[in-house]
């Protein structure tokens, strides 16, 4: 695909009708260079939208992620507002000319755009396609998906940000998720026919399939069995085939799980001594929490025993009345009242001999006392009162010493609980409310991917042993198949027929190994090379080469042989990405110069002074066709004279404002660009 | 890519005549954009012509 011309009316920034012609010449030393020239917010990023409108329908690029659907404008604001005075609406288009292969296309994409005062809409409206063949014979499309079939064919959808690209944004094809990965594999595929491989594939499975289950059906004895077993290897080998790429998957998905986790655990790595801290002192917490838990639990257990210390002062009273009336011996009494009986009944003496008469004053004390001391149940409640008391009070000095050492107990627990919760709120505040990611969880997801890995790595061992076997025996079935039909002359048709199908089938997946490998070294080979010719003096120093991943994903490495993708600059993944895209133009077709345009919105603004040199220098040869959109910032008198010296610079547009919102294009002499461009004020 | 599409061929022509006739005609109707399941169905015809073929050769 090489662009001829673009067509705009009313579109974005460029109001009415205009023009850019691109400089296609194609072959060595043709004009292929275009420079659209224009200051911030005059529109570069328009005409880059316009393309890929024109092209692929689509409305939003990749930096408009945080733009919302509905602020996204592509009709020109100034047409509205003089169409809105009219009561009309606003046709927009997209005009595209391209060429390809020799053959003429044009794609027209339109807009229809209406305001009120309230709101303002924006739809899409037909689409075209004309092509225009080698032998003058045109035909034209109106259906949007063969459209976008036709176009596909020639620029995959996949693929256009290798080619048509925002500068700041090339550098992300270096460091695309799995998702975009798999379709960036599948756009490569297609541009380098590795797709057409993997469906021929596909087919002569099926066709072998089909044939091997006829044969099967129609053969009979040692033939049959051989082809009936493999039938059911092939069966077999075809499951383990998808196992083993599901295995794949999962291994890729693990692999990028344990980069993001190792990049976390290395952000954290600072903190981590006070994530270790943390981790101690919520142990103890946890320790000093359950002894707490103990000591209230103890406490529960003796709640009903140490009630009595409630009355503790009622049981002294209590008990030291009854024990000073049994000090007395007052309590208990019985014994002095049979003695009393015995004087008054029976001796009438007392025991010192003195005699007690009746009416004497001896007789009248005793029989006082006698009648004082008759309650005997009373006495004895009091005894029985005395001993529980006096069990009350020993049992009641044990608790109470037990309750105060559990209080106690308690009492330095919750202390300690409370400096240890203040000491984790130190750490937490240290260790900062945005990265409170537990480093422990980290290392435990990191664990568990670990183990998946080495899990899948055994299944995929096994697998793979599992095939050889398989393979082995299905040559072996498919020799003695053959000399089955040698020995039974089975030359019928239908089993040549299969014959063929499975040589088939064998050859082209041959033939896909060697190619999509020599394609991956040959690529790789290439970038090197590019890489090599564009990078500045301090890249050359720290990288040594590019390595192209089975997925056709990208990896750098040091001059001490490391992965380092992961640590080069902005600067140093665009020229990458540039030798990447350049390396896969030229392996796609076969070392000439891939027919496709490399369309670079403000591409310098992140690379060194060398690195725009070299770009300005080599690139022109490297592509079919050049489009840089530049600002003044990065295009200057140094800029263009590299550029003019090399003889490819063939159109030069400038982007002038007209107003608000309002752009012109116009076209400049190359000769006299030199005149409005501004100085560098930094290196030479 | 037709240049692609050469080295491809060039690769298959170290294989017996039949089998590059086979593998470039999947190789042709997987780039024609046909679907998968009718390459197969156009795979069986092209299979059974260049067997008939290959018998009349034969014989």
């Amino acid at each position: 695909m090489i662009l001829t011309k673009l067509t705009m009316n009313d579109f974005r920034q460029f109001k009415g009708v205009q023009q850019v012609d691109f400089a296609s010449q194609m072959g060595q030393g043709g004009k292929n260079v275009t420079v659209i020239f224009g200051q911030n917010g005059r529109g570069k990023t328009g005409l880059f939208r316009a393309i890929v409108f024109a092209l692929y329908g689509e409305r939003r690029l990749s930096q408009d992620e945080e733009v919302e659907q509905q602020e996204l404008y592509l009709v020109n604001s100034g047409a509205i507002e003089d169409k809105k005075k009219e009561g009309k609406s606003v046709h927009a288009y997209v005009e595209l000319d391209f060429r390809h292969k020799e053959e003429q296309f044009t794609i027209k994409r339109s807009l229809l755009a209406i305001s009120d005062k309230h709101e303002r809409l924006e739809q899409l409206g037909p689409v075209t396609l004309s092509h225009t063949k080698s032998d003058g014979n045109t035909m034209t499309f109106n259906d949007p998906e063969e459209i976008q079939r036709i176009v596909n064919n020639i620029l995959d959808k996949n693929v256009k940000e290798y080619f048509l690209f925002d500068g700041e944004k090339i550098q992300r094809l270096t460091m695309a998720s799995i998702e975009q990965r798999k379709e960036v594999a599948k756009g490569i595929k297609n541009l380098l026919n590795v797709d057409a491989l993997e469906k021929a594939i596909k087919a002569l499975q099926k066709l072998r399939k089909s044939l091997n289950t006829e044969v099967g059906r129609r053969a009979t004895g040692e033939y049959k069995r051989v082809v009936y077993q493999q039938n059911q290897l092939d069966e077999k080998r075809n499951a383990l085939k998808a196992r083993l790429s599901e295995i794949e998957e999962e291994h890729s998905h693990l692999s990028v799980e344990k980069k993001k986790t190792d990049k976390l655990l290395e952000e954290y790595q600072d903190i981590l001594h006070l994530v270790k801290e943390r981790n101690d002192l919520e142990t103890q917490l946890k320790l000093q929490k359950e002894h707490a838990a103990h000591l209230l639990s103890e406490m529960k257990a003796r709640t009903a025993k140490s009630s009595q210390l409630l009355i503790s002062s009622t049981i002294d009273y209590v008990f030291n009345v009854i024990d000073q009336k049994k000090q007395r011996g007052e309590i208990p009494s019985e014994v002095r009242k049979d003695l009393i009986e015995r004087i008054l009944d029976i001796d009438h003496k007392c025991i010192c001999e003195r005699p007690v008469l009746p009416g004497t004053p001896e007789q009248s004390a005793l029989l006082r006392w006698k009648n004082k001391v008759a309650d005997i149940e009373l006495e004895d409640s009091a005894l029985e009162i005395w001993r529980s008391l006096s069990g009350l009070r020993s049992s009641r000095d044990d608790i109470s010493g037990l309750v105060e050492t559990l209080l106690q107990g308690y009492a330095v627990c919750r202390n300690d609980i409370e400096k240890l919760l203040k000491k984790i709120e130190d750490v937490n505040d240290q260790i900062g409310a945005s990265e409170r990611k537990d480093t422990a969880d980290l290392e435990k997801i990191r664990k568990n991917i670990e183990e998946k890995q080495i899990k899948i790595e055994a299944e995929r061992i096994t697998i793979k042993k599992e095939l050889e076997t398989i393979e082995a025996d299905y040559a072996s079935l498919s020799t003695q198949r053959k000399n089955l039909e040698k020995e039974e002359n089975l030359k019928n048709e239908l089993a040549r027929r299969a014959s063929l199908a499975e040589e088939t089938y064998e050859a082209v997946e041959q033939v896909y190994k060697e190619f999509t490998d020599e394609i991956k070294d040959r690529i790789a080979q290439e970038a090197n090379k590019y890489f090599a010719q564009l990078l500045d003096k301090e890249g050359r120093e720290t990288l040594k080469r590019i390595l192209v991943n089975s997925d056709y994903s990208l990896q750098m490495i040091d001059w001490l042989g490391k992965p380092t993708l992961a640590n080069i600059g902005a600067g140093q993944r665009q020229v990458m990405s540039i030798s990447f895209i350049a390396a896969l133009a030229k392996v796609a077709s076969m070392d000439s110069i891939l027919e496709m345009p490399l369309f670079m919105d403000t591409p310098f603004g992140r690379l060194s002074y060398e690195h725009r040199k070299n770009l300005l220098r080599y690139l022109p040869s490297y592509c079919a066709q050049w489009i840089l959109l530049a600002t003044d910032t990065e295009f200057r008198k140094q800029e263009a004279s590299l550029l003019r010296d090399g003889g490819r610079w063939g159109k030069f547009y400038v982007l002038l404002s007209k107003g608000p919102g309002v752009t012109v294009i116009q076209e400049r002499d190359i000769e006299h660009a030199q005149a409005m461009l501004s100085d560098a004020m930094e290196e030479n | 890519m037709s240049d692609i599409g050469d080295l491809i061929r060039q690769k298959l022509e170290n294989y017996p005549p039949d089998v590059a006739e086979l593998a470039i005609a999947a190789i042709q109707s997987s780039e024609s954009g046909m679907p998968e399941s009718s390459i197969a169905d156009y795979l069986e015809n092209v299979v059974r012509q260049i067997v008939r073929k290959r018998g009349v050769v034969d014989e």
